[in-house]
């Protein structure tokens, strides 16, 4: 009976996120204080009610059901509300690592460089990377990267030329992470080249521009989609392939992997410069 | 030890387990080459014995520091290879079990695709050559022909398994 006289108040209370009226008496102590001494008050005394110094209890990391409520209720249309929660869920995860609220949500995929990116005259280049994730994967999951590769190369006598991923892209392509890891299950065993851009020279006397585009996200808590297998003449080598979306639902940010290759063997001497992103 | 394995793995009716433990259970290497090819091309044997047969050509046959003209003589002209099961790696969006640089050539082999059986059906060993060789005077020694010099003599500097434990 007092829960759903709770949430008939909740219910009751005003839409809007600055007029929260004490309509409801706070469960905790100091979101009493809050509302009589002010937030920055508040904060200030969490900071020096912190056993470390106050740096890693900070005071947005303090979950106001009140906010949360509001939030909740309004669906996500005031903005300002549901910005602060997810400041609030950042700042905690920065905080300590270990939070409630860093448990409830999906790593993200970040990559860095393994070796490279080197390159070649007329258009050869090498660069490896590994893929990590900011916090170990609660569920274990894959990585699903799309592939594709865009060129305008031509040969001295300024015939069309083309590449190895012609035939190929765009496709798609998987790694797998297991519970309680961040890394591949490559990288989980010391293979820290998860993933190789690579072409190499075009003819000599060539100029071009080759850009190989890929757009990487991981799924948390999905397996590896039955319609990816490898193909071994591909460009993604042994890796899952499929040359059709494998659409998995959610997924974190998208991640940019990319690099870009130009050359002149006409004008200069086929120098190749490469760009990463 | 190993006469009792070759044995094993001779017999067409040797199942899949006891294979395994054959080819893990030789020693040194005292078989000739074409023990393993000659499996890999009898239809008396099932698709992932004779798979496991080339896989084994390989592992025991061919290492770092072998070259072209001793890879071909090797493998002997294996009716089992088909041409088009032989590729070279120009392009890189993914990974391969052996470094791609830009100096040297790729290699890969299909480990008889074409054969039904799921399981091993994408196996693939990758050769890393020291240089740059041309796939079609690979082929050319591979089937008994001539090559340049330089693509005879060219060094296999890695060799690759996938998957690892096949």
């Amino acid at each position: 009976m007092a829960d759903r006289d709770l949430d008939r108040h909740r219910d009751e209370r005003p839409r809007r996120a600055e007029a929260r009226a004490p309509e409801v008496a706070p469960a905790h102590p100091l979101l009493a204080l809050q509302q009589t001494a002010g937030n920055q008050a508040v904060q200030r005394l969490i900071a020096g009610l912190s056993p470390k110094g106050g740096k890693d209890v900070l005071p947005e990391a303090v979950a106001d059901p009140q906010e949360e409520a509001v939030a909740r209720d309004q669906g996500g249309r005031d903005g300002e509300v549901v910005e602060r929660r997810d400041h609030a869920r950042t700042v905690q995860r920065n905080g300590n690592g270990s939070g409630a609220a860093d448990a409830g949500t999906a790593p993200n995929l970040a990559k860095k460089t393994d070796s490279g990116p080197t390159s070649e005259k007329h258009g050869g280049f090498k660069w490896v990377v590994q893929w990590e994730l900011d916090k170990p994967s609660p569920k274990g999951g894959v990585i699903i990267q799309k592939v594709n590769a865009v060129h305008d190369i031509k040969s001295k006598d300024g015939a069309k030329l083309g590449t190895g991923f012609d035939k190929w892209a765009p496709y798609w392509e998987a790694w797998e992470i297991n519970k309680g890891q961040k890394v591949t299950t490559y990288a989980e065993t010391g293979d820290l080249e998860d993933d190789t851009f690579s072409k190499g020279p075009s003819p000599e006397g060539s100029q071009g521009v080759f850009e190989e585009k890929g757009t990487a996200a991981f799924y948390e808590g999905a397996k590896l989609p039955a319609s990816m297998k490898p193909e071994r003449k591909s460009p993604a080598g042994i890796l899952p392939f499929s040359q059709s979306d494998p659409a998995l639902a959610g997924g974190s940010s998208s991640l940019a992997h990319e690099l870009k290759a130009t050359w002149d063997g006409v004008k200069a001497d086929g120098t190749t410069t490469v760009t990463t992103v | 030890m190993g006469t009792d394995e070759l044995a094993a793995i001779a017999d067409p009716s040797t199942g899949r387990t006891a294979l395994i433990d054959a080819i893990r259970g030789l020693g040194p290497v005292t078989e000739p080459a074409s023990f393993w090819s000659d499996i890999a091309g009898s239809d008396a044997f099932g698709p992932e014995h004779r798979r496991r047969a080339v896989v084994a050509l390989f592992r025991r046959h061919v290492v770092p520091g072998t070259t072209l003209a001793e890879l071909a003589r090797a493998l002997g002209d294996p009716a089992w290879l088909v041409d088009d099961d032989v590729s070279v790696v120009d392009v890189l969006g993914g990974k391969i079990p052996v470094s791609w640089t830009i100096a040297d050539t790729v290699l890969v082999f299909g480990v008889l695709p074409e054969l039904s059986d799921e399981v091993s059906r994408d196996w693939a060993i990758y050769l890393r050559v020291a240089g740059t060789v041309d796939l079609a005077d690979v082929l050319a020694l591979l089937r008994g022909g001539t090559a340049p010099p330089e693509v005879q003599r060219a060094e296999i500097l890695e060799v690759g398994f996938e998957p690892p434990g096949s």
